[in-house]
């Protein structure tokens, strides 16, 4: 077996043997108990009835949103100390005292802590599936291929998060890496909403074609989120500027590890 | 097997080890002795590639310890060894011999193996944060010995161990030498070193004062922490 497979194996074994890691859990159940009564309610607007499939299709699309920015937070949260808690406890000694390379720790280490969020990620929008089947008799897999297009996300947040706490204490680490991700939900948010029906007609036509070059240029971890949901059901996308989020992403994902094997290279352990 | 060749290590202004230079080799069993702070910690961590010589070179084997084939088949203990505490003594050492790519059946026969000598066998499935310090240096040392490794680094070994378990650690690693085994020992416990190795350095400030074997080092009428002493003093004055 090759030692980076290895190394995330003991990631996730570390990680599952972690306190935070039953918040998640506990978490994550709650959850889905509370979205499981969303699907069964009797919804009137203006003396009509609302009917269930309609219900579902929006209650799925809201708890898929909310799984996937949950997670996010959450990747932030358990990624901000792999290497503070490995060097007090003595997993870095003991992997880096074998003939492995560092940038294979390193690798070993994230994949880890990505594999797990991201399962976790994948087994709550599988459970929104079943339930709104369950619910509507409809079936929803272009739900589970939205999931694995936010894990992506969610590799990216491992990494910035990991790279940040080289530099920075653990917690600021995560606070900076939600930061940068809520930054983007708000700038790719309000930009959706310019371009939605519903206020397009508001927006002067050079306001609506305005996009400044951070904009584009910033992780557009929220943008690539809306991608993935417009897998869901047949909803438009526009991507801000010319690039599109999984080309922003991907990149910023390849520059975030590059930085973080050259520093980690660097560093004394 | 060892040698530094003008390894120079700073730490912003602080200078913790200045132009050292020697040699160990094949089957020696090698002390380096000095004071608290005299750099003996840092030639380790260099020698295992967890920091980096300002200048100089360090080589195992031949090998740069910045590369991770220098350390096949080293054998390391640390200063202050700690385990993750929530796993056992068992499950450490697997880790440790799955690194290392034995398999499961070879791991866990030379495991058994190594708990025995290192007198580890009941406490093997209790978790880390149970065990007292000489009890996690017992494990760090069987750790070290998985895969049977040609060069044994051992950094403060006997720290925490009661007197018989510095004599049981004594007999494993003349044992160890028996076999042929180069052993690379960082120790305050002068008695011990001068019962079992072959040569001696003394570092103080940085720099080491003198490197020779024991018979030639150690005089009629004097114990090697009088020798250690004169070379200390010296050093300060």
């Amino acid at each position: 077996m090759p030692k980076i497979v290895r190394i995330a194996i003991f990631s996730l074994q570390d990680q599952i043997r972690q306190k935070s890691f039953y918040i998640l859990l506990a978490a994550c159940i709650l959850l889905v108990l509370l979205l499981r009564s969303c699907y069964s309610g009797n919804v009137v607007v203006n003396n009509q009835q609302i009917d269930n499939l309609a219900i579902a299709w929006h209650a799925s699309k809201f708890a898929f949103h909310l799984i996937a920015g949950g997670m996010m937070f959450l990747t932030a949260l358990l990624s901000m100390n792999i290497f503070t808690r490995d060097s007090q406890n003595g997993n870095t000694v003991l992997v880096l005292s074998k003939p492995i390379k560092r940038s294979d720790y390193v690798l070993g280490r994230i994949a880890g802590v990505w594999i797990l969020v991201s399962v976790f990620m994948f087994i709550l929008h599988l459970t929104i599936v079943i339930i709104a089947f369950m619910n509507t008799g409809d079936v929803l897999p272009e739900f589970l291929l939205a999931s694995v297009i936010c894990m992506i996300n969610l590799l990216f947040l491992t990494i910035l998060t990991s790279l940040l706490s080289l530099f920075l204490p653990d917690v600021i680490a995560a606070i900076t890496a939600i930061g940068i991700t809520g930054i983007s939900f708000v700038s790719d948010s309000f930009y959706l909403a310019q371009h939605s029906g519903m206020f397009r007609p508001l927006v002067s036509s050079a306001m609506e074609n305005n996009v400044s070059i951070w904009q584009v240029l910033w992780p557009k971890t929220a943008m690539l989120q809306y991608y993935a949901s417009s897998f869901v059901g047949d909803s438009n996308f526009n991507t801000k500027g010319p690039v599109h989020p999984l080309v922003n992403i991907c990149f910023y994902i390849l520059i975030s590890y590059i930085i973080l094997i050259w520093v980690f290279n660097r560093k004394d352990v | 097997m060892i040698s530094l060749d003008a390894v120079t290590k700073k730490f912003n202004s602080t200078t913790a080890v200045d132009n050292v230079s020697y040699r160990v080799e094949k089957g020696e069993f090698f002390a380096l002795l000095g004071p608290n702070g005299a750099g003996k910690t840092t030639i380790v961590r260099m020698l295992m590639g967890f920091s980096k010589a300002t200048t100089g070179t360090l080589k195992i084997d031949g090998v740069p310890a910045q590369y991770h084939q220098a350390r096949n088949k080293v054998g390391y203990l640390a200063e202050n060894h700690r385990i993750p505490p929530y796993l056992s003594g068992w499950e450490y050492l697997l880790r440790h011999a799955a690194l290392i790519d034995l398999t499961r059946t070879d791991a866990i026969r030379e495991i058994d193996s190594l708990l025995e000598h290192v007198d580890m066998v009941k406490e093997k499935k209790q978790r880390a944060s149970t065990y007292s310090k000489g009890m996690s240096q017992r494990i760090g040392l069987a750790a070290a010995l998985i895969g049977k490794p040609k060069l044994l680094i051992l950094d403060e070994p006997a720290s925490g161990l009661d007197p018989l378990g510095i004599r049981d650690f004594r007999k494993i690693l003349e044992s160890l030498r028996n076999q042929g085994t180069t052993i690379v020992l960082n120790s305050h416990f002068l008695s011990e070193v001068e019962k079992i190795c072959d040569t001696v350095a003394i570092m103080s400030k940085g720099n080491i004062l003198v490197k020779d074997s024991i018979h030639n080092i150690v005089q009629k009428d004097e114990t090697l922490e009088d020798v250690f002493v004169r070379w200390v003093d010296k050093k300060n004055a």
